[in-house]
Parts: C-alpha cells; structure tokens; sequence
C-alpha cells in the first residue's frame, strides 16, 4: 500500500499555512531537495489559498487536502465542493484575478513549481485541483 | 509573521519576520498602514532578512504597499531579501518594478541621497 494522508478543514486563512507544512513534513520522507520542498510548499500554498479565497464566498465550506506517495515523488490534491470555476483556462492565465492586491498568479506557480497540475472543475460542484512532484 | 518598525522623520523601517500569506496578509497590511499613516514618514524600507516564506497572496501586499508609498510620491525599498524570496519577486516579475537594495543601511543611503519626499507628504494620500 502506497502511504497516503488526508487533511479537511474549513475554510478559514489560517489553515493555509497549516496545510503548506504538512505537505512540506509529508514531501520530507521522499528525496526531495530542500529547494523542492519549498516549491512544493509554495504550490499547497496557491492551491489552498483559492480554495479559501473562492470556493465558499461569504459561507463556510470544507477543503481537503490529499498527499499519497506517487512511483515517481508525491501527488496532492485539494480539493473543495464549492461554487466551481466557470472558465479554468482563463483563471489558469498569468495574471487573472478577480480581487484586489492579489497577483494572479497562483496557477502560475502550481505550475512552475510542480511537474503536473491538473484542474477539475464544475460550476456549483467544486474544485480539484491534482499537482504531482517527481523527486 | 511579525513587524517591527523604526521610524524617523524621512523614513521607516518595517523589519518583517515569519510567513507571508493569506493567513497573515491582512495583518501586514493593517499594520503597515496603520504605522505610515501615524507616523506620517514619505518613505519605507521592508527589511525581509527574516522572511521566511512568501507566495503570491504576500506578493500582492507588498506591490500594494509599493503603490500606496508611490502614490505619495515616496520611496519603497526592500532591503536584504534571502535568495528564495527574490527567485519569486523574479518570477512574479516584480523585480523590473520594485526597488530593492542588498542591506538596509544600503537602502538608507539610497533614501538620505536620493531627494525622495519629505515627512507630511504621506498621510495626504492614505
């Protein structure tokens, strides 16, 4: 059996960081290098601050947070069951936000950082978002 | 994340320690503002030698903040950012629009030489 670990709070701020460092502790027991571990938490980081940012707007809503070792390193996946994303390739765009002070540039990221991203959505069904790292 | 600020009449410190993000962005920002609109001090040097860690939810505050500085027709200046936080600064391309100085004292030179605003021109603008 692969090791394999799920995390599911709600969408609150602070568990952003919570989530980046059990990634991170997660990512550790894999040959990662530290540098891949700092990406690794930079793309949890991006992923799960959409998922608290957009999903559940002005309501509470839960997030989940799957690490499994991968033949290759490890995948994550967050997920939500939130308001969905209408357009994905045009969110996945460098520099498109919808708020302000904020980059546009969290799918960038996720993207630069790990070796896959993959982006399920349906309006009103929520978000997956699947990242996979290679060691 | 923590602050802690040093100010005199022609500019302030903000010593910025821990993370960057979501979950203290909002925190950085009131403080930050908060300090420049008590103090009423033109220009600002962000020293990130403790930054830990910045994504691009903590990059927006600090090109916010750039703004907001710029707007008064103050300086802003990032002063001894560890490498990791200026390989993302790069990628986010902050780096053509944000100055930045290799160590605070670096960037005090840059402010006393440099004839940027002077004190009471800030709080106009907040």
């Amino acid at each position: 059996m692969n090791n394999h670990m799920l995390i599911r709070f709600p969408n609150v701020s602070s568990n952003v960081s919570v989530a980046r460092i059990a990634a991170a502790t997660f990512a550790s027991f894999k040959e990662f290098s530290i540098s891949d571990i700092e990406e690794i938490k930079v793309a949890v980081s991006e992923a799960v601050s959409n998922a608290v940012l957009h999903a559940y707007p002005d309501c509470y809503g839960m997030i989940e947070v799957i690490m499994e070792d991968h033949d290759e390193g490890i995948q994550i996946t967050v997920k939500d069951s939130g308001k969905g994303i209408e357009d994905i390739d045009k969110a996945r765009q460098p520099g498109f936000t919808t708020m302000p002070e904020h980059m546009g540039l969290g799918f960038t990221f996720m993207e630069s950082f790990m070796d896959e991203l993959h982006v399920e959505s349906q309006p009103g069904s929520g978000t997956t978002v699947r990242m996979v790292k290679k060691v | 994340m923590e602050i802690e600020f040093h100010v005199t009449p022609l500019f302030a410190v903000a010593r910025v320690s821990g993370e960057l993000d979501l979950s203290s962005a909002a925190k950085f920002r009131n403080l930050f503002d908060q300090q420049l609109r008590k103090s009423g001090v033109p220009n600002v040097i962000v020293n990130l030698k403790n930054l830990s860690f910045i994504d691009s939810t903590g990059l927006g505050v600090l090109l916010g903040r750039h703004k907001a500085v710029k707007s008064w027709g103050g300086k802003f200046i990032l002063s001894d950012v560890p490498p990791k936080i200026m390989s993302m600064l790069e990628m986010a391309g902050l780096m053509r629009v944000l100055d930045t100085a290799r160590t605070e004292q670096d960037a005090i030179g840059l402010i006393e030489s440099g004839g940027y605003a002077n004190q009471g021109e800030a709080s106009t603008n907040e």
